[in-house]
């Protein structure tokens, strides 16, 4: 069954596969650079990563079927470039990368990149860039596998099937995974609450 | 209890769930149900429900404005997803060789202001602008003999301005490296090529005798030279080749790091003259080092500003080195006619054995950079002076004032000012005799050397702003 997001999607790219993959970047391109961002922690890191995710997207756009969300083909192929790059670096014996960005509370705020969240008030700023801070480096210290249904789940706001979809795994896996996660997640953060 | 105990741990496996409302109905009632009636359940629930929200509030980040002009043109020019992961990485390599060489060469500039600075008795700079007279005055009077005399004598002690100097030590490597007593011998490069000679015509006499004038230098410097004690000519004739080899080995290379950053060559010899550009000086490259035929062979450049520069050191070497001995293998004559050259021809092709390579070296070096250094330090003792010259020697001749296309690209150098007649003949060694005491010199230094070892010399011209 082809869902209907993705039957407008390969329609466009029979009609012009650049202008359609373009809209698609587009659409997709900030929750490709936030999940991915929040999975390396660095900026410049995750905009390559982004970068190669939509190539791959790219030259593997004839082989969409339609049988996903366009996003949820798109997410998968970012999570494996991550992970893939990850082992990478871990088999080089690269050491676990920790941010700069979060080694003070200051930095979330600093990213030019990030949104606006309304405030105006410097203090609520800081308190909340120091919170978002050490919120980050919680999910940092998360094994892979649980950094990603988190980041996926509570930043990305997937379903379980979604995320089971892009991890490829069943569904009871991610909700086990989840519960581990957010469990040795408010263990960390129980000063915060 | 224990019952409570188990369905509490039970609820709690289910709890992310039920705040994500992803249990089905049934389970969400049992869940319901128990929590309503136990505070622990209530507080882990809430727990989890706060962990939840703290993650959910971080800040989205977004892509750049121009992410998607960037993944398109990557994605059009074919490039493959991998690449961006290469490209890091060929550009962290090129940084690392880029921080390499800048390091490199921040040392060695630091080594030569210590050299100049620290050298005894020669503060190059200071002493060079006590004793030099300034060009614009020796344009306006004759300068006698004597004072030529002096001014040569001056530039020997100005040596050491040249990298390899009569000291005798180079600093980079610390390794004994002239075969000359100090003061002496081959830093006697007392001439500048200046354009307003080098657009002389050869054929009046301005250039060939300024050219004469360090072919005497040359002469002076080599007779003065201690052949006995040269260490590299005591020394086997293998230990020679590689005591040889050893010295000069840097060299080249020291003389490329301390020149600028090599101009694109854009015409050779063969050019025709274009205006001159602003900045003075010669740069001397060796180009690279060949097995040929067995033979080694070395290339060396002879830089110069213009055709007129070229040629005047071109036959400086060839007096010195063009013997009959020294003749080229092929049995071509060596080049006299320059009118007429092609695109890199070499020029000159002798074979020397290496302890003659050794002052070869010496003197492409010196006729390279020496007049740069020169160059220099006089532009800047002429710019200190200048004015309260002019008020002091009030009744002197003075030259019409350059206009500033004939002042660009001018090198304010230790210009001798050119003679009528042939004055500077005198004193001079004949040709002959010239190429009679090189050959003496080469036995006497390198006269055990086996015929093998000798080195097969080429040197080519380039003309830096044609």
């Amino acid at each position: 069954m082809i869902d209907s997001d993705a039957r407008v999607l390969l329609e466009k790219v029979r009609v012009d596969r650049d202008q359609a993959f373009e809209e698609l970047i587009d659409a997709c391109q900030d929750r490709i650079m936030n999940i991915i961002y929040r999975m390396v922690g660095r900026y410049e890191e995750a905009l390559d990563l982004a970068q190669e995710t939509f190539l791959k997207a790219y030259k593997g756009l004839d082989g969409f079927k339609g049988s996903s969300k366009p996003y949820t083909w798109l997410y998968r192929i970012a999570v494996n470039t991550v992970l893939s790059h990850r082992r990478k670096a871990s088999t080089r014996g690269e050491a676990k990368i920790v941010s700069l960005d979060r080694t003070s509370g200051q930095n979330d705020a600093n990213l030019g990149h990030m949104l606006p969240d309304g405030s105006d008030n410097p203090s609520v700023t800081a308190e909340k860039s120091e919170t978002n801070a050490r919120v980050q480096k919680a999910v940092d210290e998360l094994e892979e596998d649980f950094r990603v249904v988190v980041v996926l789940r509570d930043l990305e706001g997937l379903s379980y099937e979604e995320v089971a979809e892009i991890l490829d795994c069943p569904r009871g896996t991610v909700k086990s995974r989840l519960h581990r996660a957010r469990t040795m997640l408010k263990e960390k953060l129980e000063h915060l609450m | 209890m224990i019952r409570d105990a188990m369905k509490c741990n039970e609820i709690k496996q289910h709890l992310s769930a039920y705040l994500d409302a992803e249990l089905d109905a049934a389970l969400t009632e049992d869940v319901e149900k128990h929590v309503t009636g136990c505070e622990e359940c209530q507080a882990e629930l809430e727990a989890l429900r706060k962990t939840r929200n703290l993650v959910a509030a971080l800040p989205r980040v977004s892509a750049p404005g121009d992410f998607k002009r960037a993944v398109m043109n990557l994605a059009r020019s074919g490039a493959e997803p991998s690449s961006t992961e290469i490209v890091k990485s060929k550009a962290k390599t090129q940084l690392l060789s880029m921080t390499t060489v800048l390091s490199l060469a921040a040392a060695i500039i630091a080594g030569l202001i210590v050299f100049l600075i620290f050298t005894p008795g020669e503060n190059l700079v200071q002493e060079a602008a006590k004793r030099e007279p300034r060009s614009q005055d020796m344009k306006k009077t004759p300068v006698p003999d004597a004072a030529m005399d002096k001014n040569r004598k001056n530039n020997t002690e100005l040596a050491p301005l040249a990298g390899i100097a009569s000291s005798g030590k180079d600093e980079t490597t610390g390794k004994k490296l002239s075969t000359e007593k100090p003061g002496k011998g081959s830093g006697d490069f007392g001439y500048t090529w200046s354009d307003e000679e080098a657009e002389t015509d050869p054929g009046n006499g301005r250039t060939q005798k300024n050219m004469d004038d360090v072919l005497e230098s040359l002469d002076k410097e080599r007779s003065a030279a201690p052949e006995p004690s040269n260490p590299a000519a005591e020394a086997s004739p293998d230990e020679q080749d590689k005591s040889s080899n050893r010295k000069f080995e840097n060299e080249p290379k020291e003389l490329a790091r301390k020149a600028p950053a090599p101009e694109k060559v854009k015409k050779t010899y063969k050019s025709e003259r274009r205006k001159e550009a602003d900045s003075p000086g010669e740069k001397s490259k060796k180009l690279e080092q060949n097995e040929l035929e067995g033979t080694r062979t070395k290339e060396y450049v002879v830089v110069a500003r213009n055709r007129t520069e070229a040629e005047a050191k071109i036959k400086i070497l060839k007096r010195l080195y063009s013997t009959d001995e020294k003749q080229d293998a092929d049995g071509k004559d060596n080049r006299s006619d320059f009118s007429e050259l092609e695109e890199d021809e070499t020029l000159l092709i002798f074979d020397l054995d290496p302890a003659e390579l050794e002052d070869f070296q010496k003197k492409i070096y010196l006729l390279n950079t020496a007049a740069e250094s020169f160059s220099e330090v006089r532009e800047k003792e002429k710019k200190k002076q200048a004015p309260s010259k002019r008020e002091e020697t009030p009744q002197k001749e003075r030259r019409p004032a350059a206009t500033p296309e004939e002042d660009a690209g001018r090198p304010e150098a230790t210009k001798r000012l050119p003679q009528d007649g042939n004055d500077s003949a005198s004193g001079r060694e004949t040709e002959k005799d010239k190429k009679e005491s090189l050959r003496d010199r080469g036995k006497g230094t390198a006269g055990s050397t086996d015929s093998s070892k000798r080195i097969r010399v080429q040197v080519k011209v380039v003309i830096r702003n044609e």
